[in-house]
């Protein structure tokens, strides 16, 4: 056995330990090509709960290319990084696969190990957003095929605030008296998951945001501002502030169980994604609610969280690179962008946009004309941010973590350009 | 003779194979590469030596995981050698329904772990528990608390949710040895004017030695390599804050990130093998060491 079998041998071996461990989480195999008649292309999928969309999509690239046929393995969302990492090490990963969020293109299961192959010429950039089209370059390199983009930004219950005669808070100030006057008279002010700190994270990284204006990421990246600067650390604190109007018990309540207590009409406000909407809706079709960006601290435009959702990346070790490549490819063409925009979310290219009087497309409308600014984790330089939150974060609740802890904590995870 | 050992070695055989194939090997191979900086995919960095072990007896999370393990052991061990006992025993007796009594002690070990997972925290999460609403149906609204978001009291129910679990089989195999045991034995000590105490402490609790032996080493396994329950019931951090952080949920989130929303950049798989190791070790220990202990107690008893 020579060096570099040995080594592979070892990481495969190791990551069976690890699962073993654990537990008994399978590693599931994504499976190879069939044989070359069949030109059959392998892709994954983190949300089964896409099903519909990823379906309609799958359908319409067989129509645009009757040759070629996607074999899309749906895969849980928990244990969907597991399953991606150890598929690409055992060599079983599939032709295509879906990222979730631009970690994927820049992270250990992306391009920095050479696991995904460039689409440098074959992504139309000057179509797609201009963030999302930054999202998905890296090293001089196009990596990922975005499908949809994302934007963050506070959902709020439109009867309750009109039942209890309160308005869309614009600033801090406002946001912490509605979320007092709900408390007062009986309503949940806020759905705050914080089991895993997913939801807390993004609030944090709203208000800081909302400090910080449209070029605050910039200043962040390069070193020129730190989130534990005296003017930054009041985000950290109006998190600790507004915990008093979370759901009960909300640092035991899972992302999953938080967001449906919005959809059931249960909290009145919550933090939550364009792609969201949809499973709000499948919970409770009669859902009347409204989105806005996150209040800044002395007045101006509330503005949301903008980045990319979804992309697919192609599997340098691909059976079918160049299927592969078509299909990926073919996901930010026209055609599937409109899929997208009717079953899923935002869509990535610009020209692509909600027309109808539905309630969907009128809620994207909306979502779309909010003002936005650059998400951390589009990042390397500042994509650790939420890593750290999720695993360290949670003591800013239970005060094991000062504000400026918590805020040092995300700093320490930040590489200046 | 050789024909029946050689029939023995095939039907050992595929068992053997994955237990060596997917355990042990796997469990040898983490050894070398927890010397070393890898994420868990791309190429192994750096030799670190025994940076990962040091770092890992270092971590306050990791330290603080480890003893939640051991309150659980010892939460268990207290809860096996007498609730279940005193289950076993009951369920020796005879009187009608026995059998159905013995079905439903028996039905959770034979639903999936996971699955008690969802049906604990579906009974005390603090949004839609059934726990709160029933104690307030009772007149007990007095004692309804947020029990998985308050620290004082996620600990002990995901305990309580192992227990119930591990219950099963412990009872089981209480039942099993009780059923063992001669009943001319107990009915010589009831002659000789023993009273039920007296032939439960002198002659029951003898002859159930092997039982002992194997439901507690069983259990020193169980609670230290404790995963899906506690995983699906608190999340990958252990909410609240690490309150109810068990060592094999550590080991995961380090091994694979704490969410699939996470960059995974900040993974180290070869730390959680490091963390992996330490287990093994203490499990191996622990283990060992009761293993001695009871089957001292086992030969006195004979």
């Amino acid at each position: 056995m020579n060096a570099l079998s040995r080594r592979r041998f070892l990481q495969g071996a190791g990551g069976l330990l690890a699962l073993g461990m654990t537990g008994g989480l399978t590693a599931c195999g994504g499976g190879g090509t069939s044989g070359a008649e069949v030109r059959k292309t392998t892709a994954w999928i983190y949300r089964p709960e896409y099903r519909k969309a990823i379906d309609a999509l799958v359908a319409e690239f067989a129509k645009a290319h009757p040759g070629i046929e996607v074999d899309m393995g749906y895969k849980p969302l928990a244990q969907y990084q597991t399953m991606l990492k150890t598929a690409l090490v055992g060599g079983a990963a599939p032709d295509t696969f879906a990222t979730n969020g631009a970690a994927g293109i820049w992270g250990d299961t992306g391009a920095d190990n050479d696991y995904i192959l460039p689409l440098t010429g074959k992504i139309p950039l000057d179509d797609l957003h201009p963030s999302v089209a930054k999202a998905v370059q890296y090293k001089g390199e196009v990596y990922g095929a975005p499908v949809q983009i994302f934007k963050i930004g506070v959902y709020y219950q439109k009867p309750v605030f009109e039942k209890h005669g309160v308005r869309p808070p614009t600033t801090w100030d406002e946001l912490l008296s509605v979320s007092k006057t709900l408390t007062e008279k009986g309503v949940a002010a806020w759905s705050m998951p914080a089991q895993d700190m997913i939801m807390p994270y993004f609030f944090y990284h709203l208000a800081v945001n909302s400090i910080m204006g449209a070029g605050g990421y910039e200043e962040l990246a390069t070193g020129k501002r730190k989130l534990t600067d005296a003017d930054l650390l009041p985000a950290a604190q109006l998190m600790v502030d507004m915990s008093k109007y979370f759901n009960k018990g909300y640092e035991a309540v899972a992302y999953a169980e938080g967001k449906a207590l919005f959809a059931q009409g249960k909290t009145a406000m919550v933090i939550g994604g364009s792609s969201d909407y949809s499973g709000y809706l499948e919970i409770n079709p009669q859902l009347n609610v409204g989105f806005m960006g996150f209040p800044t601290p002395k007045g101006g435009d509330p503005a949301a969280l903008s980045g990319l959702s979804m992309a697919y990346v192609v599997n340098k070790k691909a059976a079918r690179k160049d299927d592969a490549v078509a299909f990926a490819s073919w996901l930010t063409g026209v055609e599937a962008q409109k899929v997208v925009l009717a079953n899923l979310g935002l869509p990535s290219r610009k020209d692509v946009t909600p027309e109808g009087d539905d309630p969907r497309s009128t809620m994207m409308r909306s979502i779309l004309q909010v003002a936005a600014t650059p998400a951390w984790t589009d990042f390397p330089t500042t994509g650790g941010t939420s890593t750290a939150a999720y695993k360290d974060g949670a003591g800013i609740f239970s005060g094991r973590l000062s504000p400026r802890q918590f805020a040092q904590l995300l700093q320490d995870t930040i590489k200046p350009e | 003779m050789i024909r029946q050992k050689s029939a023995f070695a095939w039907f050992l055989a595929p068992a053997l194979f994955l237990y060596l194939g997917f355990l042990i090997l796997p469990m040898v191979a983490s050894l070398p590469l927890s010397l070393f900086d890898w994420s868990g995919a791309g190429p192994i960095r750096d030799f670190l030596g025994l940076d990962n072990f040091a770092a890992a007896l270092r971590d306050t999370a990791f330290l603080e995981a480890a003893l939640h393990n051991v309150w659980l052991f010892v939460a268990l061990f207290l809860f096996t050698n007498t609730v279940s006992l005193g289950l076993a025993h009951l369920l020796d007796r005879r009187y009608a329904l026995r059998d159905v009594y013995r079905a439903i002690i028996f039905l959770p070990y034979v639903l999936s772990t996971i699955a008690i997972g969802f049906i604990w925290q579906l009974m005390l999460s603090p949004s839609i528990g059934i726990l709160n609403p029933m104690l307030e149906a009772v007149g007990l609204g007095s004692l309804t608390q947020v029990w998985l978001g308050d620290p004082q009291f996620a600990l002990w129910c995901v305990i309580a949710a192992f227990a119930w679990q591990w219950n099963a089989l412990s009872t089981v195999i209480y039942l099993a040895g009780l059923q063992n045991v001669p009943k001319e034995l107990r009915e010589a000590a009831v002659s000789d004017g023993a009273g039920a105490w007296q032939v439960f402490r002198h002659v029951t609790v003898p002859a159930l030695a092997p039982s002992f032996s194997t439901v507690n080493v069983l259990l020193v396994i169980v609670a230290f390599r404790a995963f899906e329950i506690a995983y699906v019931i608190t999340g990958p951090i252990g909410a609240p804050d690490g309150a109810t952080l068990l060592m094999g949920v550590d080991i995961y989130s380090n091994a694979f990130a704490t969410s699939s929303a996470a960059s995974s950049t900040t993974t180290s798989m070869s730390y959680a093998m490091a963390q992996g190791v330490l287990l093994s070790i203490t499990l191996g220990i622990l283990a060992f060491g009761l293993l001695s202990y009871f089957g001292r107690r086992e030969r006195n008893a004979r």
